[in-house]
C-alpha cells in the first residue's frame, strides 16, 4: 500500500494584477499561438526547439545537447529551447537565455535496456506512465518546430513511443530530429537492443533526419548498428560536438599549488561516479615520480564522486604536488592550459581534448557499455592519444607513459583529427530542415 | 523590482523539509515535488522523494534579460505548466495534494489546477500550506478578495495547514477568513530544523576560531539582499582591525552576479571574513552562529527558535510585508531584535551586533509564550488521521 503526496513548491508570488489579466485571457483557453506554420522561417521568428535529453545520471548528454543550443541560438537568437531531462542534477550547465528545462522523474540506468526508478518506490512502468504523459503533454502544449530526442529513438524503455505517435498526429509540422554520438556501444549489443525494443522501426517511422554527432572516417553508425536502408537514408554525420565559441580570456586560473612548475597536468572523470579508481592509480603514480616530477597536478573529481572517495584521494595527495577539487564547469579552462589530460573516454572529454589537440592519456570505462573502449580503441589506432585499459593499469605503467608523454609533448595525429564543428553542423541542418517545408 | 518575484528560495526549501520528514517518517509514503526554482538540481533529496521541474515565468521584463524562461507567450508558458501538472497528478493518483504557495498571484493557475484534481481525482485531499503569517492583514484580505482566493479555498481545498500557532498569529482572525472555511484551518506549529551534517559546515568552522564569536549574515534567496550585506561590509571596513567577532556572510543563489562579485571582492579584503554565494545547508549555519543577521524568511527564523540564537532581523518591506509583520511580532515576544531597513546604517547595525555579541546567550529574553516546533510531527500525524481510510481506493484505482 503506497500514500503518495504531490506538492507543489511553486516559488513565485506573481504581482495581483498580473494574475487577474492572466484570468480573463485564460477564460476562453484559447489553443496554443503557433505563427509559423504557413511562414517561411525568418531569423527574427522565434523558433521552438523541444529536446528530449536523458541518461540517468550521466551529465555528457546535457552538455552535448547545449553545445548545440548554443549554435542553435547563433543562429536564431530568439529561439525558444526547452529540454526535458530526468538527471536530479539538471540542469547543471549554464542554460542560455530563453532555455528553461523540464525535469521528469528520474530512472537510472543499471545495465544496457535495464532501468529502475531512482527515488520514487513504485514499479519502473508505472513511473515511465508518468514520464510519458509528462512529456507527451509538454509537447502537444509547446508545439515545437524541431523535437530533437538525444541517442534513444523510442526513449528509455520505450516511453517516446506514444508521445511521438502523438506530435506525429496532432503536430504534424513538428520535425523530429535524432541525435546519436559517435559511437553508442557494442554492434551486436545495440543491434540486439533496438531491434528488440523496436528503435529501428521507431527511428524509420518518426524522424525526419538523423544527425550523428561523429565521422563516418572514424565509425560507420549506420553500417555497424546495420541501420535498415531506409533509416540509413535520414543520416547525415555532422563531426563531433564541442563547446565551439569558447572566449579566448586569459583570466587567470586561480592559484592551486604552492610552488610553480614546469608542466601541468589535469586528471578528469566526467561526472566522478566511478573515476576513483584511476585517479587512485596516478596519484600512487605521482608517488612513484615524486621528487622528480616536473609537473603539478589537478585532479578534477566531478559532482558525483562519492565524498569518502573523495575525502580517500585528498589524504592520499598529502605532500605531493597534486591538488585533489570537485570542479563543475570549470574543467574546460584547466584543460586549456594543461600540457598533459589524463581523463575517461566519455564523449565530451574527448571532444574537447582533440579541439585543444592536448596530448592526453586515456583511461576508457570498461563497462557495462563497450562505448568507451571502443571510442579509445579506434582513437588511439589513429594516434590521437595514449591509453590503457583499466585491466592493465599500474602505478608503473602508469608513471612510466605519464613521463613518455610529457617528454615528447603532444604528438597528436593532425591528420586523423575529425571534424569538430558538429555543434554548429547539427544546428544548420536542423533549421534547414525546418525550410524545406 | 517585478522579477525578482521569481527569485525566492523559500517555499521550495520549505516544502523539501516536509517532504523529507513525510518520506522517512510515514510508512509506505512517496512524494512528488513539483517545483519552478531554477537551481532545484543543487538540492538533495532523500529517498522516496523525487521533483518535476516545471518551466519558470518572468514577465514585464525585457526578453534580453530572461535567462531560464522561454521567449513564449506568458500564456503559453502557463499552459506548458498546467499540462505538466495535470499530467503529473493524473498518473501519480496522490492521496494528498499539498499547495505551498501564497494564495494570490497566478491565481488562474492555481484555480485551475484544483479544479483539474477535483474532478479527476475525487478521493485526493487538497491542503493549502502557509507560513505563520502571510503579511499585513490589510493587504493580504484585499489581495484575497479581489484575487478570490476565499472562493478557491472554500470550493476547492479540504484543509488549510498554517505552519505557525493561533496564539502567536490568528490566521483565521486576521485574514477574516469566514466561518465554514475558517474550521478547516489547523495550526500545526512551527518546523523544527532537521539539523543535517555538512561537509562543507565542517570545513568553513575548521577555518574559524572555535573561541571567537561567530555572526552569520544571511539574506535569504539574495535577490533583494544587497543593502544588508553592504551596510554590513560597510561597518567591518570601517571597523578595521577593532572586531571581536568573526563573520560568515551568504548572500543567496539568486543574488546577481554583478552584486555578488562587488561584495566578494570587498569581503575578501577584510579579515576573518567567510563569504558564499549559496550553500544547500546554511540553515545549519544557525546552529553554531553566535549571532545571527538575517532578513527574517520563516524558513531562518526556525533555525533561530530551533537552537535558541540571539537575532538581528532587517526585514524587507515588499507588499504584502510578510517579513516585516513577522519581525514585529517576534521582536514583540522577545525573541529576536528587529531593525528597519531604513534605519540601516554601518553604526546601527554595528551597535546592535556587538551588543548581542558580547551579551550572547544572555541577550535571549524569556519568551512571553512557548513556541511549539514540533510542525513536522503534527503534519504527519494529520495526514494519518486524514489519508488512511481512503488510501487502500485510490491505489487501486491507479493499478
Amino acid at each position: 500500500m503506497q500514500k503518495n503526496f504531490l506538492t507543489t513548491g511553486v516559488d513565485l508570488t506573481e504581482g495581483a494584477s498580473n494574475g487577474r489579466l492572466l484570468t480573463r485571457s485564460l477564460a476562453d483557453d484559447r489553443p496554443i499561438a503557433h505563427t509559423l506554420i504557413d511562414a517561411e522561417l525568418s531569423c527574427d521568428d522565434p523558433v521552438k526547439v523541444l529536446i528530449y535529453s536523458q541518461d540517468g545520471f550521466g551529465l555528457g548528454h546535457l552538455r552535448r545537447n547545449l553545445n548545440i543550443c548554443l549554435q542553435i541560438k547563433k543562429l536564431h537568437p530568439n529561439a525558444s529551447i526547452l529540454i526535458i531531462a530526468d538527471s536530479p542534477k539538471a540542469p547543471f550547465f549554464k542554460l542560455p537565455p530563453q532555455c528553461d528545462f523540464i525535469k521528469i522523474p528520474t530512472i537510472v540506468k543499471i545495465d544496457t535496456g535495464v532501468w529502475r526508478p531512482d527515488r520514487l518506490p513504485m514499479h519502473y512502468q508505472e513511473l515511465l506512465g508518468i514520464r510519458a504523459e509528462i512529456i507527451q503533454n509538454v509537447a502537444l502544449s509547446f508545439r515545437p518546430h524541431i523535437f530533437l530526442v538525444d541517442h534513444m529513438p523510442h526513449g528509455a524503455l520505450g516511453e517516446l513511443a506514444k508521445p511521438l505517435e502523438m506530435i506525429k498526429r496532432y503536430c504534424p509540422e513538428t520535425k523530429i530530429i535524432l541525435g546519436l554520438r559517435d559511437i553508442l556501444g557494442a554492434p551486436e549489443v545495440i543491434r540486439k537492443q533496438w531491434a528488440k525494443e523496436g528503435a529501428f522501426e521507431a527511428a524509420e517511422i518518426y524522424y525526419d533526419k538523423i544527425c550523428i554527432y561523429g565521422s563516418e572516417d572514424l565509425f560507420s553508425v549506420t553500417t555497424e548498428y546495420q541501420f535498415p536502408n531506409a533509416v540509413a537514408a535520414k543520416t547525415q554525420y555532422c563531426g563531433y560536438v564541442c563547446r565551439e565559441d569558447i572566449k579566448t580570456t586569459n583570466s587567470a586560473l586561480p592559484h592551486l599549488f604552492p610552488e610553480e612548475r614546469e608542466k601541468f597536468v589535469l586528471v578528469t572523470g566526467g561526472g566522478g561516479a566511478d573515476a576513483s579508481y584511476f585517479m587512485d592509480k596516478f596519484i600512487e603514480a605521482v608517488r612513484l615520480m615524486s621528487p622528480q616530477a616536473t609537473f603539478n597536478a589537478l585532479v578534477s573529481t566531478g559532482p558525483f564522486m562519492h565524498q569518502e572517495q573523495y575525502q580517500l584521494l585528498h589524504r592520499k595527495a598529502k605532500g605531493l604536488p597534486v591538488v585533489v577539487a570537485r570542479i563543475g564547469q570549470d574543467n574546460i579552462r584547466f584543460l586549456r592550459r594543461a600540457d598533459l589530460v589524463i581523463s575517461m573516454a566519455g564523449y565530451n572529454t574527448v571532444s574537447e581534448i582533440m579541439r585543444f589537440r592536448k596530448n592526453a592519456i586515456i583511461i576508457p570505462r570498461p563497462g557495462p557499455s563497450a562505448e568507451q573502449t571502443m571510442r579509445t580503441r579506434i582513437m588511439t589506432e589513429r594516434g590521437l592519444f595514449s591509453s590503457i585499459h583499466p585491466r592493465d593499469l599500474t602505478a608503473e605503467k602508469f608513471a612510466e607513459l605519464v613521463s613518455q608523454r610529457l617528454q615528447n609533448n603532444g604528438g597528436m595525429n593532425e591528420t586523423m583529427v575529425p571534424d569538430l564543428n558538429g555543434a554548429s553542423q547539427a544546428a544548420k541542418l536542423m533549421l534547414s530542415v525546418l525550410d524545406d517545408r | 523590482m517585478y522579477c525578482h518575484d521569481r527569485f525566492g528560495l523559500g517555499h521550495t526549501t520549505r516544502t523539501l523539509r516536509i517532504a523529507s520528514y513525510l518520506a522517512e517518517n510515514l510508512a509506505d509514503c512517496s512524494v512528488l515535488v513539483l517545483t519552478d526554482l531554477s537551481i532545484i538540481g543543487r538540492f538533495k533529496f532523500p529517498q522516496n522523494v523525487d521533483y518535476v521541474h516545471l518551466p519558470g515565468i518572468t514577465q514585464n521584463v525585457h526578453p534580453q534579460y530572461r535567462a531560464g524562461t522561454l521567449n513564449l507567450e506568458h500564456e503559453n508558458t502557463i499552459r506548458i505548466r498546467r499540462k505538466i501538472t495535470q499530467s503529473a497528478a493524473k498518473t501519480f493518483q496522490p492521496n494528498l495534494f499539498v499547495i505551498e504557495r501564497d494564495p494570490f498571484g497566478l491565481q488562474s493557475e492555481m484555480q485551475r489546477m484544483l479544479s483539474f484534481v477535483r474532478e479527476e481525482l475525487p478521493e485526493t485531499k487538497v491542503i493549502w500550506g502557509l507560513p505563520d503569517v502571510v503579511g499585513e492583514p490589510e493587504s493580504v484580505v484585499s489581495d484575497w478578495k479581489r484575487e478570490g482566493v476565499y472562493q478557491s479555498l472554500e470550493r476547492f481545498c479540504d484543509e488549510i495547514w498554517v505552519y505557525g500557532t493561533k496564539e502567536i498569529f490568528d490566521q483565521a482572525q486576521e485574514y477574516q477568513i469566514p466561518e465554514p472555511l475558517a474550521n478547516r484551518v489547523h495550526y500545526t506549529g512551527y518546523l523544527r530544523s532537521p539539523g543535517a551534517a555538512n561537509h562543507r559546515l565542517k570545513k568553513d568552522l575548521g577555518r574559524m576560531n572555535p573561541k571567537k564569536p561567530f555572526v552569520l549574515i544571511t539574506a535569504g534567496s539574495g535577490a533583494e539582499g544587497y543593502a544588508l550585506i553592504d551596510t554590513y561590509l560597510r561597518f567591518l571596513e570601517r571597523a578595521g582591525d577593532a572586531v571581536a567577532f568573526q563573520s560568515l556572510i551568504v548572500t543567496g543563489p539568486m543574488m546577481r552576479s554583478r552584486e555578488k562579485l562587488m561584495l566578494k571582492h570587498r569581503a575578501q579584503k577584510l579579515p576573518e571574513v567567510i563569504f558564499h554565494r549559496f550553500s544547500k545547508n546554511i540553515l545549519q549555519y544557525v546552529k553554531y552562529a553566535t549571532v545571527v543577521v538575517c532578513t527574517g524568511g520563516y524558513n531562518t527564523l526556525c533555525e533561530i527558535l530551533s537552537y535558541r540564537k540571539p537575532a538581528i532581523l532587517v526585514p524587507f518591506l515588499t507588499p504584502p510585508r510578510e517579513h516585516l509583520l513577522r519581525a514585529r511580532i517576534f521582536e514583540k515576544l522577545g525573541l529576536v531584535r528587529l531593525l528597519y531597513p531604513t534605519e540601516l546604517a554601518p553604526k546601527r547595525i554595528a551597535e546592535m551586533v556587538s551588543t548581542e555579541v558580547s551579551n550572547g546567550s544572555a541577550s535571549l529574553l524569556r519568551p512571553r509564550i512557548n513556541i511549539p516546533l514540533d510542525g513536522l510531527e503534527n503534519i504527519a500525524a494529520r495526514i494519518e488521521s486524514l489519508g488512511g481510510y481512503k488510501a487502500s481506493l485510490v491505489r487501486q484505482a491507479a493499478s
